[in-house]
């Protein structure tokens, strides 16, 4: 039994949340597999044979979307001063959402916007917890992931009908740069959800720098005590940040089920909401540096899903390792102290 | 009392009658009454614990009182939020220089004006007029606020304060552990402030200092008003400075 086949067979038997990991992505198809085997079995190291690893780009950054929607979403919630924990349920409740919207509407869009919705409820339980009540946020966000797991799998269940997986749907548009050449080849197709978390980085950042919005923000992860003798109604920012959050990895989620694959697999998301808290702390809750961090995490994910293509002799559970191990790595060696915003992670109560 | 100014009684600026306030179920503040006059600087004196600290969140509704009101030119404002009451006019320099310490100099500049809603750049007259007042913060206006010297976070906090164009200006212990030439210098610029018509509620340990530039003064003590006066009277009373200022 090819590799593949074996994978395949993985996914169908078990529904694993790491099997997910290893669904393949549109944009590998067997002839860049093809490509990548002829490279490693070449003796030399030439041009000619390193370009061969060129359809390892537009893998990274397909794989790299989900991390920074969630991770930004983060931001925005961090950013006011509340962690996020929540961000791995949320995402898995936005996945399977933007499924049985498509499922019922035939329309992908709609199901992106169920996603958001999900995302937001989800979102309300862990604000209305931790904002307005003053339960402990680490508290209330792992309620929310186990709230996520155990709702999205029964619902999966009754909705569906069979274990593990959904139906297949119709998934989100792809877009290509065509007009511009060299772009288009590093791109190749994306879906139209990656030139949206891209744009996303962009408005982020302005907006976290340079509006009265962001401005209030920082200063309620900063200081609430001070923000509230300023004027700023702090509860309202955060709730604000928190749903955010929400919208964002709903989002994330829905790319996972509507455009990297077409259907929901249980626990597909997989860990990644806990990646892009990592993220966010390598990123130094900094929008550009999310963005730079989560390309790096896609690229450790393709590389995975790409060696496997390969008939080396490494188990593939190994390789579908290979972001985590890093993420271990790079958060204990490559960097040192990092300043999280001075509040975060505590409440704030008007006595 | 009313103070009589040109034969035409005046509405005090701020007016506190029978303020009762609880942290769960201990009482903080048992009927407390003061008031501040236009342009005037009161202060408020009193050991640690005597309830002075919130008594200013009380005014600024940062802790809501038992019962008991307050009146802020002539308005009700004790059930107000308190973005209301900083939109009203009252502005405060918090305990223990509390400014964002991430925030450069000038963000924490903005974020006080921020019940203005104007736009970020339309602040920049008014926050020349601060580097005027406190010029060090100018040659650091893009540095992180954390980074600071204690004298400059405390010119940080208070020009912060003046950001929002307060009527009235709330100051907990300007002069905490800062070196006694430093001390001075505030001193002399919470004057400055209230020469341009800016009324002072300063609470301080520093009984000394405050009493000698304020017009009134009021004497806490496990949160009740022991005692009321001038500045000279309280400053020159043999028994209010040894009972309660610790002389």
């Amino acid at each position: 039994m090819s590799l593949r086949a074996k994978r395949s067979n993985l996914i169908r038997t078990h529904g694993d949340c790491f099997a997910s990991l290893a669904m393949t992505p549109q944009v590998s198809d067997e002839n860049t597999t093809k490509k990548l085997n002829n490279f490693f079995n070449g003796k030399k190291f030439t041009l000619e044979n390193l370009s061969s690893i060129w359809p390892l780009f537009p893998l990274a950054f397909a794989k790299s979307v989900p991390l920074i929607l969630a991770a930004t979403g983060g931001l925005y919630s961090e950013r006011t001063g509340v962690v996020n924990i929540g961000l791995e349920g949320m995402m898995l409740s936005g996945a399977l959402a933007g499924i049985i919207g498509t499922y019922y509407s035939h329309n992908p869009w709609i199901g992106l916007a169920a996603a958001i919705a999900a995302g937001i409820i989800l979102a309300l339980i862990l604000a209305v917890t931790s904002v307005s009540l003053g339960i402990n946020q680490i508290v209330s966000g792992i309620a929310v992931n186990i709230l996520a797991i155990g709702l999205t799998g029964g619902l999966l269940f009754k909705i569906f009908g069979g274990y593990g997986s959904s139906p297949s749907v119709e998934k989100l548009p792809q877009v290509s740069l065509h007009p511009i050449p060299l772009l288009s080849e590093l791109l190749g197709n994306q879906s139209i959800l990656f030139y949206f978390a891209v744009i996303l980085v962009i408005v982020t950042f302005f907006l976290i720098n340079n509006t009265r919005l962001g401005l209030r923000m920082r200063a309620a992860g900063e200081d609430p005590g001070v923000a509230a003798s300023c004027g700023i109604n702090v509860f309202r920012i955060r709730y604000f940040g928190v749903l955010m959050s929400g919208a964002l990895s709903g989002m994330a989620g829905a790319y996972l089920s509507l455009a990297d694959l077409s259907q929901f697999v249980e626990r597909m998301t997989a860990g990644r909401g806990f990646i892009a808290l990592a993220v966010l702390i390598l990123g130094r809750w900094k929008p550009f540096n999310i963005l730079l961090v989560c390309l790096f995490f896609g690229l450790a994910e393709a590389l995975a899903e790409f060696l496997q293509g390969i008939e080396l002799t490494i188990p593939a559970q190994f390789l579908l390792m290979l972001p985590f191990i890093l993420t271990l790595f790079v958060m204990g060696g490559l960097i040192g102290e990092t300043k999280p915003p001075a509040c975060l992670g505590k409440s704030y109560q008007a006595e | 009392m009313v103070i009589k100014n040109n034969g035409i009684k005046k509405l005090p600026l701020l007016e506190i009658n029978n303020l009762i306030t609880y942290y769960g179920l201990i009482q903080i503040l048992k009927e407390i009454s003061l008031r501040v006059e236009e342009g005037e600087i009161v202060c408020l004196l009193g050991s640690n614990g005597a309830g002075k600290s919130t008594t200013m969140k009380s005014i600024l509704g940062l802790v809501r009182a038992h019962s008991g009101e307050i009146n802020f030119r002539g308005q009700r404002i004790d059930n107000l939020s308190a973005a209301q009451i900083v939109a009203a006019g009252i502005a405060t320099v918090p305990e223990s220089r509390r400014i964002f310490p991430r925030l450069s100099v000038e963000e924490n500049l903005q974020i006080g004006a921020y019940i203005h809603k104007a736009s970020l750049p339309s602040l920049q007259p008014q926050i020349e007029q601060i580097y005027n007042l406190f010029p060090r913060l100018k040659e650091r206006r893009r540095q992180a606020g954390g980074t600071l010297s204690g004298g400059e976070q405390q010119m940080l906090a208070i020009g912060r304060a003046l950001m929002a164009k307060p009527k009235l200006l709330l100051m907990d212990e300007p002069s905490m552990g800062l070196s006694p030439a430093l001390v001075d210098k505030i001193f002399e610029i919470i004057q400055q402030i209230n020469r341009s018509g800016t009324a002072i509620l300063l609470v301080e340990q520093n009984a000394h200092m405050a009493l000698s530039i304020a017009r009134r003064g009021y004497v806490l003590q496990t949160g009740s008003l022991v005692a009321h006066g001038t500045g000279d009277e309280l400053l020159h009373s043999e028994e209010i400075r040894s009972a309660y200022l610790g002389e």
